[in-house]
């Protein structure tokens, strides 16, 4: 069996509880069929409000690691308290983009740090729509808007993002062709590493 | 009706949420999030964390325009026509409607960013700026320090939908921050006509404005370096009403505000160390 581990425990900064983290992971990802013998890590900012929000997902050496920013998982009504919906609406995303490194198609795409902002964005919206597919609560227009800000506002833009958004298969290759069908490969390279946030974590 | 209403007496739907400054004050994170490098302070397309924390400033432009519209609205009402001429009072009806048509593009441009009304606390200062019981120190506080402020940030969203070619925000900004500049000048053009004869009221009345443009200058939210997310608007604050000494003053005061703020949290750290 995989050994599930959120850090810090216990959060010195805000109202979150690791257990509580660990038991969502788990059924997160007993209900995506992450094989169970796969360690899954998660390391949380606590010192990172709403809305400074980041995440990442990636493979180490076989296991899942993954890190956000506690803004995340913050509930909007209440500074600095736990929000269980976005907490499991965030975790199923990250995981099920886990999932695609794993055997979905995604097993050659470079870490998270590495990703161009439209690849990530393309990505994601690939995992929110899975998301919302099986019943999580997600903004569709908070997700356009991301899109749109990576690969522009236009009709080309929408139609893909609507694909995406809908689909159940792609593939690393995949969301390569979409950043050249959109334009995105010819935008000038971003200034800052996409990793910046977690750069700075202390963890 | 009740005149002089205070900011805890606004009416609002059960969408609405306050927020309780002490949390924000006291919000152990803000010691840990100011040694940390979050990336560039204004907003552009590769800024860590942009779409939502664009979302979040477009909810507080949105909040702070429904609080326009009742502090311009309170101005039409709380006073008699020997304290603010009926004119004045005209000007206030007017930019209630400017208001209005405000909060109606900022709903829309939060739908067309994803953003739900009260999705993020609202914070009453800038209603509060509105509550002096003197009309010239509210026109201070409200016209030229609050509005001015709007001229500043809706510049800084318009340069932002320039940047990343979004036609909606670049409109919308623009078309807004020209409502801005007229309502700043009925509060510079007021300012002179009511203090005409008496001096020592004006410079009472900038005293409280420059009070008003520190608060509001959030610690280093407004300035005129890298470091500010919202940048001071010469050209359009000239177009307004303000002199070159004007916005002087005002990004000294802006940068002190930084400073103090600086100050605060280095203090806060040590106290935790």
């Amino acid at each position: 069996m995989g050994s599930i581990t959120v850090t810090p425990d216990p959060f010195h900064l805000v109202e979150f509880d690791a257990a509580v983290l660990r038991g969502l992971i788990e059924e997160v990802a007993g209900s995506l069929q992450i094989p169970p013998t796969v360690d899954i890590s998660l390391i949380v900012d606590e010192a990172l409000p709403h809305p400074i929000l980041g995440c990442e997902t990636n493979l180490v050496d076989g296991a899942i690691d993954l890190w956000c920013s506690g803004g995340w998982f913050e509930s909007r009504n209440k500074t600095r308290a736990f929000s269980e919906r976005h907490a499991r609406g965030v975790l199923t995303a990250m995981l099920l983009r886990a999932r695609d490194r794993l055997s979905g198609g995604f097993e050659d795409a470079p870490a998270d740090g590495e990703l161009t902002l439209a690849e990530r964005s393309a990505w994601d919206v690939y995992a929110w729509g899975r998301t919302d597919q099986l019943g999580h609560r997600v903004h569709r227009q908070k997700r356009l808007y991301d899109f749109r800000l990576q690969h522009g506002f236009t009709d080309a833009a929408d139609a893909v993002f609507d694909r995406l958004w809908t689909s159940n298969s792609s593939s690393w290759g995949a969301i390569r062709e979409i950043c050249a069908e959109t334009g995105a490969v010819l935008r000038p390279k971003a200034k800052l590493p996409a990793d910046l946030l977690r750069r700075g974590s202390r963890h | 009706m009740k005149r002089h209403l205070n900011e805890n007496e606004l009416a609002r739907d059960e969408r609405f949420r306050r927020n309780r400054i002490e949390d924000q004050i006291f919000d152990p994170r803000n010691v840990a999030m100011s040694t940390r490098d979050l990336g560039p302070a204004q907003m552009s397309v590769d800024r860590p964390a942009v779409s939502e924390r664009s979302r979040s400033l477009m909810h507080g432009i949105f909040v702070g325009e429904i609080q326009a519209l009742e502090g311009a609205g309170r101005t039409c009402y709380d006073f008699d026509d020997a304290d603010a001429p009926f004119a004045l009072k005209l000007d206030m009806a007017r930019q209630c409607w400017d208001e209005s048509r405000h909060v109606e593009i900022s709903c829309k441009l939060s739908d067309h960013m994803g953003t739900d009304i009260g999705e993020y606390g609202e914070s009453a200062f800038l209603f509060a700026a509105a509550c002096n019981p003197d009309p010239v120190m509210r026109l201070c506080g409200v016209n030229r320090a609050l509005e001015g402020l709007a001229i500043d940030v809706f510049s800084s969203m318009k340069t932002f939908g320039e940047s990343t070619e979004d036609p909606i925000l670049t409109f919308c900004e623009d078309w807004m921050l020209a409502d801005e500049v007229t309502h700043v000048k009925m509060g510079s053009d007021w300012l002179r006509r009511l203090t005409e004869n008496d001096l020592d009221r004006r410079e009472r009345a900038l005293d409280f404005q420059r009070t008003v443009d520190k608060v509001f200058s959030l610690g280093g939210f407004r300035g005129e370096s890298e470091e500010n997310p919202i940048q001071i608007t010469r050209k359009f604050r000239e177009l307004a009403g303000f002199s070159q000494d004007e916005c002087d003053e005002l990004a000294a005061i802006a940068q002190q505000a930084m400073e103090d703020a600086r100050t605060m949290v280095a203090a806060a750290a040590a106290s935790q160390s």
